[in-house]
C-alpha cells in the first residue's frame, strides 16, 4: 500500500476526523478559557460577598505580627471594608482552647465608631455585628452551635468582654468550642482596639495575663512587697475569682487569700490545695505544677485561673515593682 | 410541520427521557432534593442538549461511523466544559449548587442517548427541536420531582418556606429514590390510561363509521328496494 | 493509620458512591437483576475507577496544573477513561477467555458510568474531611478510588439479592421494573445512612 493510497482509506479518515475534532475543541475550550476566567481577585470578592451576605468594597489590611497572634487567638485574614460599610472589619480570626485542645476559625465583623476626645478624634470599639463559623479543629460537636447560640455570646458583651457562660440559657453541649469562639470574638475586639482604637491595656507586655481580667486588677507596692488583687476572666465560669496576694523579694507568694470564688457550685471543693492556698509558692515550682497532672481534679478550670493568677504575680515581681513604686497605679 | 410537533410531543411525554427511558438517573436523584438546582440542572441540559444535537446532526455526515462514539463524548466534553466556564463566571451560585454533577453531564446517557438515537440520522433543525423537547422533558420531570421532594423534606418550595414541618428521609437520597420511583410508576399509568383511552375513543369512531356506513348502503338498498 | 481508616469508612460506608452520592445509578438499577452480573460488574466498575484514578490523578497533578490546563479536565479524563477501558477489554481478551465471558460484557458499559469520571473529579477536588489533617497524595487518591469501587459492589450485590428475591413476588402492573427497584433501592440508602453517624 503506498502512502497515497493510505490517504484514501476509512482508517485515516477516522483518525484525521477525531483528532480535527479534538483539536478544534481544545483550541475553543482554550480561547474561552481566556475569555472566561475568573481571577483570583474575583474568588476573593464572590467569598466575601458570600460571607458579607452582599458585595462589598475592601482593601487587605496588614495584620500586626505582635498583636495578631496570642495565646487566645491569632488573626488569620483581615479586610478593611470601605464605601458604605465604613468602620467595618471582616477578619478570619481563629479562637484557641477549645474542646480536646482544638480551636474555632470564624469570620467576624467587627465595628468601630468614631469619638472626638480631648486629645483628638478617634475611634471606639463599636461591637461584633456578624459572626459565622468557618472551619474547625478537633471540634467533634461543633454542629449543635446555632447562629442563635453565638448571637448569644455577642449580645453577652459587658466591660471585660464576650463569655460563652450561661447565655440566656441557651444550651449547645458544646461548651468548649464555644468558649472557642468566644476567645475570637474577644481577640476581635481586642486587635481592633489595640491597633485602631489606640487602646493600650493595662499591663501590656505582662507575662500570664491571658486568665485576667486586666482592667480590674490592680497593683500595690510596699518596700519590697508587691501587693496584687487580682481579677480573673470567666471563661467557663458563673463568676471570676477575686484573689489577693503578695510577692516578696524572695520570689514566693504569702497572704494568698480568694476573695470571691467563681467556681461553679459544687466545683469548688474539688480545687487544688495549691491553687486554694498558693503561700510560699514561687513561679518555678507554679509553672511545674501548672504542666504536671496535678492540675486536673475536677475543677481543672478553677485551678488554671488561680495557678495563672498566681504565675502573673510571681512571673511580673520585678516589672511591677519598677512600675508602681511611686505608689501609681495601672 | 407535524413532524416538529411529533419529535416535541415525544421528546417530552411519550418518550420522556425520565420517566418513560429512564436515563440520567444520577444528576435526578443527586439534585432533586431542591427544586431550584433540579431547575437549574435541566435549563443546563437544555442547552448543552440542544448545542450537542445540533453540533452532532451538522457533522454527521463527516465523521466516520467507527469513530462516532469518542466524536460525541468530545463534542459534549467541550460543551460541557464550556458551560461550566460561563456559569463559574456569571452564575457562580448556580455553580456552588449543581457541584459535580456538571462534570458528570458528560456521561449524562440522555446526551449521548439522543446524539447516538437521532442527531446522527435527521437534519440539524429536526435534531435541534428534539433536543429542546427532550431537554424540556428532563427539566419537567426535574422539577416536578424536586418540588414534591423539596416540599415533603424541608417544607418549602424553591427555598422559599410555606408550611413549618420537615420529612427529612425526603432530603436524602433514600427519599429521592422512593420520590423518582413513585413518580415513574404515575407517570406510566396516566399515560397508559390516556393512550387506552384515545385507542378506545378511536375504536368507537371507527365501529360509528362502519356503523354509519352500514345504515348508509342499509338505506340505499331500501330506498333501490 | 487515622486517615487510611477514614478514607475506608468515608468510601465504603459514610460517603457511599450509590446510596450517599448518587453516582453509578444506571449499573446499579441495570445489572442489578442476578448476583452474578452484580458482582461482575461491581468488580469491573472497581478495577477502571482504581486504574483511571491512578493515571488521571498524576496527570492533573502534575501535568495539567503546572501547565493551566486544568479547564481541559473533563476531555482528557473522559478519554483516558475510554482508552483505559477499551484497553482491558483487549487485555483481558487475550489473557483470561473466561474473565472476558464474566466481565467483559460489562466493561464497554463503564465508559458511561458516572462513577467512574465522578471519582475521578472528587479525587482532585477537596479531600480534606476524609484525610484527618494528612496531605493529599497519589496513594491516597487511589486507595480512595478501590474503597469507594468496593462500596459500590457492595451495594449492588446487596441490591441484586433483593431483586433475585422480588423476582418471586407479584408487583402492581405500574410499579414493576423501575419502581419497584427505586423503592428497594430507598430502603437500601435508608439502611445506610445509620452509617453517616459514625463520621
Amino acid at each position: 500500500m503506498t502512502v497515497k493510497e493510505f490517504f484514501k482509506t476509512n482508517a485515516f479518515k477516522c483518525i484525521a476526523v477525531l483528532l480535527s475534532i479534538v483539536l478544534i475543541c481544545c483550541i475553543a475550550l482554550t480561547i474561552c478559557d481566556s475569555l472566561f476566567e475568573v481571577t483570583a481577585k474575583e474568588r476573593l470578592d464572590r467569598a466575601i460577598a458570600e460571607i458579607y451576605g452582599e458585595s462589598v468594597e475592601y482593601t487587605v489590611a496588614e495584620i500586626d505580627e505582635d498583636k495578631g497572634d496570642t495565646a487566645q487567638y491569632s488573626i488569620d485574614e483581615l479586610y478593611d471594608l470601605s464605601g458604605k460599610h465604613e468602620n467595618e472589619f471582616l477578619m478570619k480570626i481563629t479562637g484557641k482552647g477549645g474542646f480536646n485542645s482544638g480551636s474555632v476559625t470564624c469570620w467576624v465583623v467587627a465595628t468601630v465608631s468614631p469619638v472626638s476626645g480631648e486629645d483628638g478624634d478617634g475611634f471606639e470599639f463599636g461591637g461584633i455585628t456578624k459572626a459565622t463559623i468557618d472551619s474547625n479543629v478537633n471540634q467533634s460537636y461543633i454542629h449543635y452551635i446555632t447562629s442563635d447560640a453565638i448571637q448569644a455570646v455577642i449580645n453577652k458583651q459587658d466591660g471585660d468582654g464576650f463569655t460563652s457562660y450561661d447565655t440566656n440559657g441557651i444550651k449547645t453541649g458544646a461548651t468548649f468550642s464555644l468558649g472557642a469562639i468566644a476567645n475570637a470574638l474577644n481577640g476581635a475586639k481586642e486587635y481592633v482596639e489595640a491597633i485602631y482604637c489606640g487602646v493600650v491595656l493595662p499591663f501590656d507586655g505582662y507575662e500570664y495575663t491571658d486568665k485576667l481580667n486586666v482592667n480590674e486588677t490592680t497593683v500595690t507596692v510596699d518596700g519590697t512587697n508587691v501587693n496584687y488583687h487580682i481579677v480573673t476572666n470567666h471563661g467557663n465560669h458563673p463568676k471570676p475569682f477575686t484573689i489577693e496576694m503578695t510577692v516578696g523579694a524572695d520570689g514566693a507568694i504569702s497572704n494568698y487569700t480568694i476573695i470571691v470564688n467563681g467556681s461553679t457550685m459544687d466545683y469548688g471543693s474539688d480545687m487544688a490545695a495549691i491553687a486554694l492556698n498558693m503561700n510560699g509558692q514561687t513561679l518555678e515550682t507554679l509553672e511545674a505544677f501548672i504542666n504536671s497532672d496535678g492540675i486536673h481534679t475536677g475543677a481543672t478550670y478553677s485551678n488554671e485561673e488561680c495557678v495563672y493568677a498566681g504565675l502573673f504575680a510571681t512571673a511580673n515581681y520585678e516589672k511591677a515593682l519598677a512600675e508602681f513604686s511611686q505608689g501609681g497605679n495601672a | 410541520m407535524n413532524k416538529y410537533k411529533k419529535i416535541t410531543l415525544d421528546g417530552i411525554i411519550f418518550n420522556n427521557p425520565t420517566f418513560i427511558l429512564v436515563l440520567g438517573t444520577c444528576p435526578t436523584l443527586g439534585l432533586i432534593s431542591s427544586a431550584l438546582s433540579a431547575l437549574e440542572m435541566g435549563l443546563a441540559v437544555i442547552v448543552i442538549l440542544t448545542l450537542s444535537n445540533v453540533i452532532i446532526s451538522a457533522l454527521r455526515k463527516i465523521i466516520p461511523n467507527e469513530v462516532r462514539i469518542p466524536c460525541y463524548i468530545v463534542v459534549i466534553a467541550t460543551l460541557v466544559t464550556l458551560i461550566r466556564m460561563v456559569l463559574d463566571k456569571f452564575l457562580p451560585s448556580v455553580y456552588e449548587a449543581l457541584g459535580g454533577f456538571l462534570a458528570l453531564i458528560v456521561v449524562n446517557c440522555i446526551i449521548l442517548g439522543r446524539a447516538e438515537a437521532f442527531a446522527n440520522k435527521h437534519t440539524v433543525a429536526e435534531s435541534a427541536v428534539d433536543g429542546v423537547a427532550n431537554g424540556i422533558g428532563f427539566t419537567l420531570a426535574l422539577t416536578a420531582m424536586g418540588i414534591i421532594c423539596e416540599f415533603l423534606g424541608k417544607g418549602s418550595l424553591f427555598g422559599a418556606q410555606i408550611m413549618d414541618f420537615s420529612i427529612g428521609l425526603f432530603s436524602s437520597p433514600a427519599g429521592s429514590f422512593i420520590v423518582f420511583g413513585l413518580s415513574i410508576c404515575a407517570f406510566t399509568a396516566i399515560i397508559d390510561k390516556f393512550q387506552r383511552a384515545k385507542r378506545v375513543k378511536q375504536n368507537k369512531l371507527a365501529r360509528e363509521n362502519l356503523l354509519d356506513a352500514g345504515n348508509a348502503a342499509r338505506t340505499a338498498e331500501e330506498g333501490n328496494a | 493509620m487515622a486517615t487510611l481508616i477514614a478514607i475506608v469508612l468515608a468510601a465504603v460506608l459514610t460517603n457511599n458512591f450509590i446510596t450517599v452520592k448518587t453516582y453509578g445509578i444506571c449499573p446499579f438499577l441495570g445489572v442489578s437483576k442476578k448476583t452474578s452480573s452484580a458482582l461482575g460488574m461491581g468488580i469491573a466498575v472497581t478495577i477502571v475507577m482504581t486504574l483511571a484514578t491512578a493515571v488521571t490523578y498524576p496527570i492533573y497533578e502534575y501535568v495539567m496544573v503546572p501547565l493551566n490546563f486544568e479547564f481541559l479536565e473533563i476531555i482528557v479524563f473522559i478519554f483516558i477513561i475510554a482508552s483505559l477501558v477499551q484497553m482491558l477489554e483487549m487485555i483481558i481478551r487475550k489473557l483470561s477467555p473466561t474473565l472476558y465471558n464474566a466481565m467483559g460484557v460489562y466493561l464497554p458499559l463503564i465508559t458511561t458510568n458516572c462513577a467512574v469520571l465522578g471519582v475521578c473529579e472528587l479525587v482532585i477536588g477537596d479531600m480534606s474531611q476524609f484525610l484527618e489533617g494528612a496531605a493529599m497524595n497519589m496513594g491516597w487518591a487511589v486507595l480512595y478510588a478501590l474503597f469507594a469501587g468496593l462500596g459500590f459492589t457492595l451495594i449492588m450485590v446487596i441490591m441484586s439479592g433483593m431483586r433475585e428475591k422480588l423476582n418471586n413476588v407479584k408487583v402492581a402492573k405500574y410499579l414493576d421494573g423501575f419502581p419497584i427497584a427505586m423503592v428497594t433501592a430507598a430502603l437500601i440508602c435508608m439502611a445506610f445512612m445509620v452509617f453517616t453517624y459514625i463520621a
